[in-house]
């Protein structure tokens, strides 16, 4: 206790509050730069048992804001480093290492384990499978995310608060990871740090947490803005909700087709070029979700649409009605009009 | 009234805020301009007048004095 007497010395913590941190169980999702500056703090802090996941490795381009990772660790698995770095450091927090990507396969699994979920990813995709599983097992978590000098923060699903779909209800087609943006390290340090400030004032049940609001921070203005939103029913994310989105889809280009498989063009009629070909059928999105495909279960089905974003839809529907081989086309309409006119 | 950018929204519209006259001033009517003027995916974007994300679809009055904001995802970390 002595190494926190520190913090204990407040009165917002004490030994009590100081019991709750050893007590907490925080899984870290994502070792990269927010990872960095979230994990040492938690660990220092005393929180007593780490989760850290992450399925990539160290590289030279990390090292200017994942400070955790030296140069010798290069090629090394970053979660297992930053387990060994961290438990040199803080001997007596339990820390666990998983070197693996967060999947539909185990998030809600590793998610029963831990008390509280940090954000900590640089993909999109990955915030709306830890929010959908947050809400499907319970777990409050904080997110932070950076674009260029700015970051925004918020904590979700603590005791029936907004999630990250209420805030952002769908994934946006286009936006840039820190790789293709570009980014310092004092501005993903400063996120992590205000994540990591969020996640101990939960736990000792303090101050105000970023529930039911985001915090958007310039860094360049040190400007700091605050957007309430309000918090939406989310009883549609249910477990099969939760397998249909996140399931894989299985993906094949146009030139490894059987002829004899079925063509499923789910795009509306009016929608340019139309398509001829054998073994076609044109059955919009909606109207199979409404009422289905009538077609034999184990001929294989090729499904596109016209820039595939409604075709992995397609997918989920049909393989929820339990169709055998179902397969998104690689190539969508444009392309494949282009395929088979080549043919002629 | 003032609107206000934020992320790679900032980055389309080539200025973080800027001051716009709307004739109707309704919601619907600043919509229209962010995707006239910007093209602008609306289901992309959040819309916040005077701090509070406007989650309701239907149309509202704005007034002059409103602080409107322009919200997106970040995806780094």
């Amino acid at each position: 206790m002595d190494r926190y007497i520190r913090q204990i010395a407040l009165p917002q913590v004490g030994t009590d509050g100081q019991h709750k941190l050893q007590n907490a169980r925080v899984l870290v999702v994502g070792a990269g730069g927010l990872g960095n500056a979230v994990l040492p703090y938690l660990a220092s802090s005393g929180i007593g048992h780490i989760g850290i996941i992450d399925g990539d490795i160290v590289s030279l381009s990390n090292l200017h804001r994942q400070v955790l990772f030296a140069e010798t660790d290069i090629g090394q698995p970053k979660a297992e480093v930053a387990h060994k770095k961290l438990s040199a450091q803080f001997p007596e927090t339990e820390i666990e290492a998983y070197n693996t990507f967060l999947a539909e396969d185990n998030a809600l699994g590793l998610f029963a384990e831990y008390d509280m979920i940090v954000d900590a990813t640089d993909s999109i995709e990955i915030r709306y499978l830890i929010n959908d599983a947050c809400v499907l097992s319970n777990k409050p978590f904080v997110h932070a995310s950076v674009y260029r000098f700015q970051f925004q923060v918020a904590v979700f699903n603590v005791h029936n608060s907004g999630t990250y779909r209420c805030l952002y209800p769908n994934p946006p087609k286009t936006v840039q990871n820190c790789a293709e943006a570009g980014v310092m390290p004092t501005t993903v340090a400063l996120a992590g740090l205000f994540q990591c400030n969020e996640v101990l004032k939960y736990f000792l049940n303090i101050g105000e947490l970023l529930t039911n609001e985001v915090l958007l921070f310039d860094v360049l203005q040190n400007q700091e803005e605050r957007f309430k939103y309000q918090p939406k029913e989310d009883a549609f994310i249910t477990e099969a909700f939760f397998s249909e989105t996140y399931q894989e889809v299985e993906m094949k280009p146009f030139t490894e087709t059987e002829s004899s498989g079925l063509f499923l063009d789910v795009r509306l009629p009016s929608e340019q070029p139309q398509m001829s070909m054998e073994n076609y059928l044109q059955l919009p999105l909606s109207e199979l979700e409404k009422s289905g495909l009538h077609e034999a279960k184990e001929r294989p089905i090729y499904v596109f649409c016209q820039t595939g974003k409604r075709s992995k839809q397609a997918y989920r529907v049909l393989k929820q009605q339990k169709f055998e081989q179902v397969f998104c086309l690689i190539e969508n309409a444009p392309e494949i009009n282009k395929l088979i006119s080549t043919d002629l | 009234m003032q609107i206000q950018y934020f992320g790679e929204i900032a980055e389309i519209t080539s200025s973080t805020s800027e001051e716009v006259t709307l004739k109707e001033l309704t919601l619907e009517e600043l919509k229209s301009y962010l995707v006239t003027k910007y093209k602008m995916q609306l289901e992309d974007i959040r819309i916040a007048v005077n701090h509070e994300v406007i989650t309701d679809t239907s149309n509202i009055d704005l007034k002059e004095t409103d602080k409107v904001a322009v919200l997106s995802p970040f995806a780094g970390g």
